[in-house]
């Protein structure tokens, strides 16, 4: 019966490869096998579920040398499992979301066939039972990503207040923002792969189940380089500091998109593949001792967790502001991981169930805020100011999932977040910091409330969206509250299944109610006062160049750049020496040719003279 | 009955050359010169997994011709002998406009010989043979580069190509001296028992000789000047089998140094500098890559980083050499002649050489634009490729060799690896150039025309083999 499990990465991915010719039969069939595909990788992930399954299922794929066999294989386990049941069920609600959104759109079938591409290897990824299968999940689902970021390639004019993203002189058109979101996420990539391999080369296995339990060959420094090698994939796709300002940008996609891959489920590729390397770290305690690596999950975490929060605070954008609350929220999933040190499997499963609360609210939030800025034709709060209201289905769930990612009981975000910040207790420093996104958390999530419902003009009419697209975000703003009224039963299921035994929130729920509270209360305040920034004006600047990180990415890229044309100036003079070392010899040559006169006395002189002098040298020798 | 296969291989293309010297139409000329290449594929793959070893005594002692058909060998000399067949198909498109008053005959007479050198190399069975087809190669693609380039620069291109390669070719030959001189024998199987024995700090000078050759050919910085030039004027068959030599040298690198005389690697003095210069090729191609407006110049810098890239993985040595070697010669080979067949279409269809001057052609060309993307992040390493699994074995041989026991070796190996995202990003950018943003020039591609055909078959061909690499590992069995 696990064999069905196959379904939820080969149905995508067959479906998408079907895509153009079925396209070329009928309209309706393409969009029907999207979804089609969709909905049986969706109802494949219930079956661990259901059969109550842990283990593997391997078949040899190839014999790598010097690496050893490659399977093509899936690991079952609770992480593995509990994160292909949310792509696969948050997919499903972007494709029927899809079915109304992208209407008419001209290519539609490529964006079917890179959707259905990137669930088929979002679901390889999270469920490949070996470091290469992952890698293969991993590099596709970012393709596809650069892909769909650029789905609106042509960069037209007449889009900028909709399709592009930014302000100047940060304002980016969807090809670029493609660009960038791959190139910075490749770069991390490439750290990733010589760590895994160096983990892999280590442990003599590709096999994530074997690895644990592999005794490394290898020093404890090398094999934590190795870690913090892996991680920085982690960092590149999470979107964590230094990595961040990749995601914000990628918001000129179209909002399927971002509520897809940029929200719900590729961004936590990182979380996933932090998750393994915690349980890594844990179990190879006794070879190498894993603090440092779990500190730097930490910082990282709770780094971004804040940074990002902050910019989410003084964005302009609405998608832009769930972009920075995304790279927040998991950066609270990472200072989770971090904390495992201590927690062990608490922290993970911590982890674990916000990400299910994330991927639930924030998918409804972008699913919602496509029908606002389409409704309004722009991307700025400045157009979209009151829209929210007029559209009846945004004005009901909007709310709602907004309560979730702020954290208001009893909404599931809530009762994760708190689980997060328990399991920080025993690092007062990163629970400090957790705390204070926690009131920024706040802070934007009222402000973006706010500024899109209300003001704006009341003569304006909303264009209405479709029932296929409301009900999708419908669906999952009532997740929200199901999520959270279920919250006692899911974290027992939780515990069960990680083998954890969850922490007691107690101070720490006060200290996150009391910045909630704070937090709700400023952005009121500052909403309605409407006074400027005041003595944070210079603060809230450096926050609109985007903590300057933007920036900085952009100047290493102009450095490449200059050193490109360094080595390119160096090529040409290097021709240029060769043309003038052929110039010389041939200007040589031609002094030689001189010596040929053609006057035949001077030639035969030459001749008795050569004879002579070589009759002397033999005479000599004797 | 006693086969030979794999000479018959090598008689196929160069029995065609007669007829083809006569043939008066392009696709005539084409079908005829690509039949004697399938026929010499087919020749091949019936040879493959029998272990075949054919000797021919042409002259005794060093004129003694042996042929080897074991192990990497004939998947070197398939592959070679696909490409190239498969770059005839686009051959009458851009030459026939190009040079429409000249006879085809001696583009295909040459470019047989060229190619029958080419398939010849990878199965040779001693240091003689191998520099018989290899300078055999070397003299058919000068006189197709000088006589067939494009541009009015093609005489000094193929001046420097010639001079280039003609030194390393010398001073291989010069290699071969000093071994044979040494040991008597110039067969690879020969040297690997006698070179056993010998002292490996003794060898190094030989191997150093010997390698210079091959080296050119697969244009590590500084020898590959000759390469831009070339790239700037040859016409793009040329130029495909020009990106075939680059692998072929590296099978000549793999043969020399994991299979004949390995123990040249444990000496650190020579495999350092190696893997030095290895890394800096890569890195250097790449920026080099950045840098360029004309696509043809750009994929020049490329394939001189696909050079270091590949050097890199032999220099490592161990198990993983020959499998970097094959599978980075694969995709090379599969990724820059759909490169090459897709660019050298929009060149001809626009008569624009210039980046910047190209922009938003997806939406009018999205056949040739798929062909590109996959070629691109083939040359990346990006899974679906098989590119991948090239990049895999090449980032996997460098951490086996560097980040033994040794953080800091595992940073430069990090390092290393990360130089790869310097070719995704000429690939990715130049595809932005070309095909996103608004069209600044209207062209409509014919998807049933012969470059676009083959960009397509050709991506088509290397995401298959991303999907199976066993098929190419397997013929490391030796």
């Amino acid at each position: 019966m696990l064999e069905l499990l196959n379904c939820a990465w080969a149905a995508p991915t067959i479906a998408a490869l079907l895509e153009p010719a079925v396209a070329k039969l009928s309209r309706r069939a393409r969009d029907g096998l999207a979804v089609t595909a969709c909905a049986a990788a969706a109802l494949s992930t219930l079956t661990p579920f259901f059969a109550n399954a842990r283990g593997a299922l391997r078949w040899e794929w190839v014999s790598l040398p010097g690496l050893g066999g490659v399977g093509f294989g899936l690991l079952l386990d609770p992480l593995s499992s509990t994160l292909a049941a949310v792509v696969a069920w948050v997919s499903l609600a972007v494709f029927v979301y899809s079915l109304g959104y992208m209407r008419g759109d001209p290519g539609l079938t490529r964006y079917w066939a890179l959707m259905l591409l990137f669930v088929g290897g979002m679901e390889l990824l999270v469920l490949s039972e070996n470091l290469v299968l992952m890698l293969i999940g991993w590099e596709v689902v970012g393709v596809c990503s650069f892909a769909l970021i650029s789905y609106w390639y042509q960069d037209r004019e007449e889009d900028r207040a909709t399709r592009w993203v930014g302000e100047p002189p940060e304002e980016y058109p969807p090809s670029h923002c493609g660009v960038k979101a791959l190139l910075v996420t490749r770069l991390a990539d490439t750290l990733m792969i010589a760590g895994a391999l160096a983990l892999a080369l280590a442990a003599g296995t590709l096999s994530l189940a074997e690895l644990a339990e592999r005794k490394p060959d290898a020093p404890g420094e090398l094999l934590l380089a190795s870690l913090l090698l892996m991680y920085a994939g982690a960092l590149g796709k999470s979107a964590q500091l230094p990595f961040m300002e990749w995601l914000p940008d990628a918001m000129a996609g179209p909002s399927s998109v971002s509520a897809l891959i940029h929200a719900a489920t590729m961004v936590k590729a990182g979380v996933y593949l932090t998750a393994r390397l915690a349980q890594l770290a844990l179990s190879w305690s006794q070879f190498v001792d894993p603090t440092p690596f779990f500190a730097v999950v930490s910082a990282c975490g709770v780094a971004t967790a804040l940074a990002a929060s902050l910019q989410a605070a003084v964005s302009g954008e609405l998608k832009k502001t769930l972009a920075y609350s995304t790279a927040s929220q998991i950066g609270y999933m990472m200072a989770a991981l971090g904390a495992a040190r201590w927690a062990g499997s608490a922290a993970i499963a911590a982890a674990v169930y916000h990400l299910v609360n994330h991927a639930v609210f924030k998918a409804a939030l972008f699913l919602a805020a496509g029908v606002v800025i389409h409704a309004a034709g722009s991307r700025f709060y400045s157009g979209i100011r009151g829209w929210g209201r007029r559209l009846k289905a945004v004005a009901l769930a909007f709310p709602l999932a907004t309560a979730s990612l702020v954290g208001v009981p009893p909404f599931g975000g809530y009762w994760s977040k708190e689980l997060v910040l328990s399991v920080l207790e025993a690092e007062p420093a990163v629970l400090a910091l957790a705390v204070a996104a926690a009131f920024f958390t706040a802070f934007y999530g009222v402000r973006m409330l706010l500024l899109t419902f209300t003001g704006g003009s009341a003569a304006e009419h909303a264009h209405g969206s479709s029932l296929l697209e409301d009900i999708p975000y419908l669906t999952l703003a009532a997740a929200c509250l199901a999520l959270g009224l279920l919250s006692r039963p899911l974290e027992a299921a939780i515990a069960a299944v990680f083998g954890a035994e969850l922490p007691e929130a107690r101070i720490v729920s006060y200290l996150s109610m009391a910045a909630v509270a704070a937090g709700a209360l400023s952005a009121a305040i500052a909403h309605f006062r409407g006074s400027s920034a005041g003595w944070a004006e210079p603060f809230v600047k450096v926050l609109r160049r985007r903590l300057y990180l933007n920036a900085a990415y952009y100047r290493i890229a102009s450095g490449v750049s200059k050193l490109a044309r360094a080595v390119d100036a160096l090529e040409e003079a290097y021709a240029h020496a060769l043309h003038q070392t052929a110039a010389a010899l041939s200007a040589e040559s031609e002094e030689l040719a001189k010596i040929q006169t053609g006057i035949i006395e001077l030639r035969e002189l030459a001749w008795v003279a050569g004879a002579l002098l070589l009759l002397l040298l033999l005479l000599a020798s004797r | 009955m006693r086969l030979v296969l794999l000479l018959a291989a090598i008689l196929f293309p160069l029995t065609a050359i007669p007829a083809a010297a006569a043939v008066k139409s392009w696709k005539r000329g084409a079908a005829l010169a690509s039949s004697s290449l399938i026929a010499s594929a087919a020749a091949l793959a019936l040879s493959a997994g029998r272990g075949l070893k054919e000797a021919y005594i042409v002259e005794p002692t060093l004129g003694l011709i042996v042929l080897d058909g074991r192990g990497y060998n004939v998947a070197f000399s398939l592959l070679a002998c696909l490409v190239c067949a498969a770059a005839l198909l686009a051959a009458p498109r851009f030459l026939e406009r190009a040079r429409r008053r000249r006879s085809p005959a001696s583009f295909y007479a040459l470019y047989l010989a060229a190619s029958a050198s080419l398939v010849a190399t990878p199965l040779s069975g001693t240091l003689t043979t191998f520099f018989a087809f290899f300078e055999a190669y070397l003299i058919a693609s000068w006189l197709l580069l000088l006589l067939w380039g494009g541009d009015r620069r093609r005489g000094s291109a193929a001046l420097t190509y010639l001079v280039f390669t003609e030194v390393g070719a010398l001073l291989t030959l010069l290699g071969i001296a000093v071994l044979y001189d040494a040991y008597g024998t110039t067969s690879f199987e020969g040297l690997r028992s006698v070179l056993q024995r010998a002292h490996p700090a003794e060898l190094v000078l030989p191997f150093a000789l010997l390698g210079v050759g091959p080296l050119v050919k697969m244009a590590v910085v500084p020898l590959h000047a000759w390469l831009p030039a070339a790239y700037s004027s040859a016409p793009i068959p040329l130029l495909v089998t020009m990106t075939i030599a680059e692998g072929i040298g590296g099978w000549a690198l793999v043969t020399l140094l994991s299979f004949t005389a390995p123990s040249v690697l444990s000496v650190a003095w020579f495999r350092l500098p190696l893997l030095a210069l290895a890394a800096f090729t890569a890195v250097y191609g790449s920026l080099a890559a950045l840098a360029q407006r004309d696509p043809r110049r750009l994929l020049a810098y490329s394939s001189v980083s696909q050079g270091g890239y590949l050097l890199l993985g032999i220099a490592c040595g161990g198990d993983i050499a020959a499998a970097s070697a094959l599978l980075l010669f694969a995709a090379h080979s599969l990724a820059k002649a759909a490169l090459l067949a897709a660019f050298g279409y929009l060149e001809e269809l626009s008569e624009v050489r210039d980046l910047e001057k190209l922009g938003g052609l997806a939406p009018y060309m999205p056949a040739t634009a798929v062909s590109v993307l996959v070629s691109f992040l083939s040359l990346a390493g990006v899974p679906l490729t098989l590119g991948f699994w090239a990049e895999l074995e090449v980032v996997a041989s460098v951490v086996a060799l560097l980040a033994r026991g040794s953080v800091s070796g595992l940073t430069a190996a990090a390092a290393l690896s990360a130089s790869t995202a310097l070719s995704l990003a000429y690939g990715v950018l130049c595809f932005k150039r070309v095909f996103f943003g608004k069209p600044k020039l209207r062209l409509k591609e014919d998807v049933r025309s012969a470059p676009v055909v083959l960009a397509l078959a050709l991506s088509l061909a290397n995401v298959a083999l991303g999907a199976h690499p066993g098929l190419l590992i397997a013929a490391l069995q030796r």
